[in-house]
């Protein structure tokens, strides 16, 4: 299990790398980030709404309706260029504390 | 049976309950819902147990609609619409309330001027000699010596070598001796400020080359650089370089070759002067030990300390002069202009005109916050409204800090053009060349100014105001008043703070106001008892004229002259200008009978004619008064004054002799023919020191530096004209220059003259700002009473009892302010007068006076606001209730 807070703190570059790959809808980026994770990154399926509506108002990412074949109403999700450029800003910053954590965690020489 | 789409309903309802989601969310929730619910279906789940797991995936309403709630609530940190907003707001209550804004902001604005015109002076003062490249490295010399309680920067010009050649921390040094002299290209003939000083001058100071290289301009022994002022004047726009100047040592003509043009000598700089030439060509005597010349500068290596090497200097006088007490010192060249090299000097005068700025723009400000927070008010039921319709705290407090704010800056925009209407009287009363320069420094100091008056002015209703509760205001008639000692919970209101606050702003401003009426007095005293202080001789109607050249051999002549005008009541002539005490010597080398080691002292030496005395009125106390009827006076006689009698500790003066070096070969004797009554040779700043006076002639007679013409009252232009033609007709190739000798008296106090001035004009806007003030406040608490009024002379108050009433406040609070500006005053005052050897006391009355005036002028402001009001129809008051 994850903790809450680092939960919480990996959403945003989560979601935002999923939409990388093109346009989805809520429900599908839940199932690839239980995929990814293995089981092991939990989130509750309602919480990620308000994530959506909140990066949507910060300008990372643009929404649309659409119907699906089986005539079901999906709200699309689509990554703009400042959502981008944010994605990158928040690459730099995992990858910098990941470097920092592999130096620190390297196997101890016996 | 279980009906999905009735469950789906079900847990939409719950959703739609929390207020904070919208339908699009639910919507959205909900088709994720049923992907959910069908993919368990698929993995063989039935119908409820997936739609149970599945809401459960989901989680509860609350936490997501918070999460939704944050995100639309939140508001980003500058909304540009709304600070239109604040600022449109702000300019329409400007426009509604034309009288409070204009004496608001008007106040301010003056307030701000006079800052804003006293910094720029201070600025100016301050900014003395920063020009130089080498400002941090070059320092004056000095000497100080104990005999004379003084200091001096005259000194012997071989010094300056000598301090180069054995002082490596030395890279450089220069002389700098300055005198008026005649210069002449042709007929064209000026008396301009030169000076001597040594090549290296130029690789010390900044003074930038127009023409000419700055590193050899002086090296020939005949060259002379000049100012552009000076070039325009002699060769207009031909090119100077070559051209020959004739430079005038009395009668004796130098040709000077132009070797270089510098740009004009700023304003400030300490040293000043129209050209520069080498002080090889100078005197003999400027390059002895035994003579003191002019001033000497000195640049240090950037490692060195100037204090360590003044220290490492001080005795340096003694090799030479052995019998010499003259210590020596370092000066840094910016401390030059600011301070003295032994007291305090100017530096004293930019502390109090700062201060005053101070003082002037905290009055205003002090105003302007009170007018503000008074009015403020006013404005619950507008801010009550705002809380009401879902205004923010912080939003209340951004509109209130920034209607303030636009209304310190447009006091801002008056005070910039105030000052820029006055500043050419400013800079003609100073003599200065001021500018309203808007540097990027000075507007971010205004902007400064600005912001921290409106937010200080705009604190009290911002965060005070902001915190009312809405429903108070709104449900019934509660008045300010009463919403405070509604919702305060101590014993003491936010209502009866704001009052005191503004009690004690009222305090501050007229404690302010009335230490400035003190002061104005008192200065106005001192400078009156100056100006008409019996100085021991007749300062009026003489005109002195300054000898140069020809004039000074033949003045005998020119006074037998002038002499034959009716007009002229009497001519004489000296070695030095009376005000000059540069000029003493120390009695170390000076005997006379019952001389004991005791009496070191300084003592003037001055070189006189015959009827110096009779011209210039000087009283006799014993004896007489030089005389040509005496012939052995010419080798033999001399006069002292009053104090010096007193430093010689002699009973009888008379006939007692004076020996000057005794036992060396220069050894000399006068004899005392008289003693004159102390004069007043110096400012009053001053006690009046021992002074010799000799005759002039026949030893000296090229020493006579200036005439003395004392005019009849009552022809004083006409005889200004006579002695200008005839003067011109003896000495055809001399520049007359003369001035009146109690002008130049007045001179040597212009600095309290200017101070005088100053604070005359800081007390009047002093108080003025407190009164405008002071109107509004009375106006404010005024209406804000207009009901109690009413009641009260409904039950029978009469006017008088209600203007009583209305007036009684004010004046406990003016009252008050005497308390607290009268020691403060006394203070002031006293240390002020502690600089003048001659003043006056302060008197009882001068207090009483300005705190009369004070009462008296709240009284005038406050009474027709009250009058009117107490006159009013109560029935026009209470007629809504």
């Amino acid at each position: 299990m994850i903790s809450k807070a680092l939960v919480a703190a990996s959403t945003k570059p989560m979601i935002l790398s999923i939409l990388i790959g093109g346009e989805n809808y809520g429900y599908q980026i839940i199932q690839k980030v239980k995929e990814l994770s293995g089981g092991r990154l939990e989130w509750s399926d309602g919480m990620l709404y308000p994530v959506l509506h909140r990066l949507e108002k910060d300008g990372f990412i643009r929404s649309q309706w659409k119907t699906s074949d089986g005539g079901r109403l999906r709200k699309y999700y689509k990554l703009t260029d400042k959502g981008r450029e944010e994605l990158e800003k928040e690459r730099k910053q995992w990858l910098s504390v990941h470097e920092a954590l592999s130096k620190l965690w390297k196997p101890i020489p016996v | 049976m279980f009906d999905r789409e009735k469950a789906i309903k079900q847990w939409r309802k719950k959703l739609m309950k929390n207020a904070s989601m919208e339908d699009g969310y639910i919507e959205e929730m909900e088709s994720h819902l049923r992907d959910v619910i069908e993919d368990k279906i698929k993995l063989g789940m039935i119908d409820e147990q997936a739609f149970i797991a599945s809401i459960k995936e989901m989680g509860y309403a609350d936490p997501i609609g918070r999460e939704y709630h944050k995100t639309d609530t939140r508001q980003p940190r500058f909304m540009p619409e709304l600070f239109w907003n604040y600022v449109k707001v702000a300019m329409r209550r400007i426009k509604r309330e034309k009288g409070y804004t204009s004496v608001n902001t008007a106040g301010l604005a003056i307030g701000m001027a006079c800052t804003i015109l006293i910094f720029l002076w201070v600025q100016h003062q301050r900014s003395f000699d920063r020009f130089h490249e080498n400002r941090d490295k070059i320092c004056r010399v000095y000497y100080t010596n104990e005999a004379f309680e003084g200091s001096a920067i005259y000194l012997p010009g071989p010094l300056t070598d000598y301090l180069k050649n054995n002082y490596p921390e030395i890279i450089g040094a220069t002389n700098y001796k300055h005198w008026k002299r005649k210069v002449a290209v042709g007929d064209k003939s000026y008396l301009s400020t030169g000076s001597y000083v040594d090549p290296s001058f130029f690789a010390m100071f900044t003074f930038p080359f127009i023409k000419g290289n700055p590193q050899t301009a002086l090296d020939n022994p005949n060259s002379i650089v000049i100012t552009e002022d000076l070039a325009a004047k002699f060769f207009g726009d031909d090119d100077p370089l070559g051209k020959t100047i004739s430079y005038y040592v009395f009668s004796q003509k130098i040709d000077l070759e132009v070797t270089g043009v510098i740009q004009n000598v700023p304003q400030n700089s300490h040293l000043q002067f129209d050209f520069l030439i080498p002080y090889e060509i100078g005197y003999d005597w400027m390059k002895t030990w035994n003579n003191n010349s002019g001033w000497i500068y000195v640049m240090l290596n950037p490692n060195s300390s100037y204090r360590e090497l003044g220290e490492k200097i001080s005795g340096v006088l003694q090799i030479h002069r052995p019998e010499s007490a003259d210590v020596l010192h370092l000066q840094p060249l910016e401390k030059i202009h600011l301070f003295a090299p032994r007291g305090v000097g100017q530096i004293v005068y930019v502390y109090i005109f700062s201060i005053m700025a101070l003082i002037v723009l905290m009055i205003a400000c002090v105003n302007f916050m009170n007018l503000s927070t008074a009015r403020s008010e006013k404005r619950c039921k507008e801010i009550g409204i705002k809380k009401i319709v879902g205004s923010s705290r912080a939003q209340l407090i951004r509109q209130f800090l920034t209607e303030s704010i636009v209304m310190a800056f447009m006091a801002l925009m008056i005070a910039l053009l105030l000052v820029q209407v006055v500043l050419p009287s400013i800079n003609a009363m100073l003599g200065t060349q001021l500018e309203l320069n808007l540097t990027v420094k000075f507007i971010l100091a205004l902007m400064a100014i600005v912001l921290f008056t409106g937010i200080i002015a705009g604190s009290y209703p911002a965060f005070y105001l902001s915190a009312i509760r809405p429903v108070a205001i709104i449900k019934g008639q509660v008045s300010f008043r009463s919403i405070f000692k509604s919702t305060a919970k101590g014993k003491t209101s936010d209502s009866i703070k704001g009052a005191s606050l503004r009690k004690i702003l009222v305090v501050t401003q007229f404690t302010l106001s009335i230490f400035f009426v003190i002061c104005v007095v008192v200065i106005h005293q001192q400078l009156d008892y100056i100006r008409n202080r019996d100085l021991g001789f007749d300062k009026d109607h003489i005109v002195v004229v300054e000898s140069m050249g020809e004039l000074k051999q033949r003045n005998q002549i020119v006074k037998n002259e002038l002499l034959q005008f009716p007009e002229i009541q009497g001519v004489t002539y000296g070695a030095y200008s009376p005000f000059d005490w540069e000029s003493a010597a120390s009695t170390i080398a000076m005997s006379w009978t019952g001389k004991t080691t005791e009496l070191e002292f300084g003592i003037g030496e001055n070189y006189v004619d015959y009827d110096y005395a009779s011209t210039l009125g000087l009283e006799m106390v014993q004896g007489r008064f030089l005389s040509d009827d005496f012939p052995t006076d010419a080798s033999e006689g001399c006069i002292i004054n009053e104090a010096a009698v007193k430093a010689m500790d002699m009973e009888n003066p008379i006939g007692k002799k004076i020996i000057w070096h005794p036992g060396t070969q220069r050894e000399s004797s006068r004899t005392i023919v008289g003693v004159v009554r102390d004069f007043n040779t110096q400012s009053l700043h001053r006690e009046i020191k021992p002074f010799v006076l000799m005759p002039i002639e026949p030893m000296s007679q090229g020493m006579s530096n200036y005439l003395y013409i004392k005019l009849g009252s009552e022809t004083i232009s006409k005889s200004i004209s006579l002695i200008g033609a005839k003067i011109r007709e003896l000495v055809p190739n001399d520049p007359f220059v003369h001035y009146f000798l109690d002008e130049e008296m007045n001179k040597l106090y212009s600095v309290e003259q200017l101070t005088g001035n100053l604070t005359r004009y800081v007390s009047f806007l002093a108080i003025f700002i407190s009164c405008l003030g002071l109107l509004a406040l009375a106006s404010f608490s005024v209406e804000r009473r207009t009901k109690e009024i009413g009641i009260r002379k409904v039950l029978g108050s009469s006017v008088s009892q209600i203007i009583f009433m209305l007036i009684k406040d004010f004046t406990k609070w003016v009252m008050l302010a005497n308390i607290f500006a009268w020691p403060l005053a006394y203070f002031v005052l006293t240390k002020w007068l502690a600089n003048f050897a001659f003043r006056i006391g302060i008197q009882w009355w001068i207090f009483l006076l300005a705190g009369t005036t004070a009462l008296f002028i709240a009284m005038v402001v406050v009474s027709y606001q009250t009058i009117r009001a107490a006159t009013a129809n109560p029935v026009k008051a209470l007629r809504y209730e």
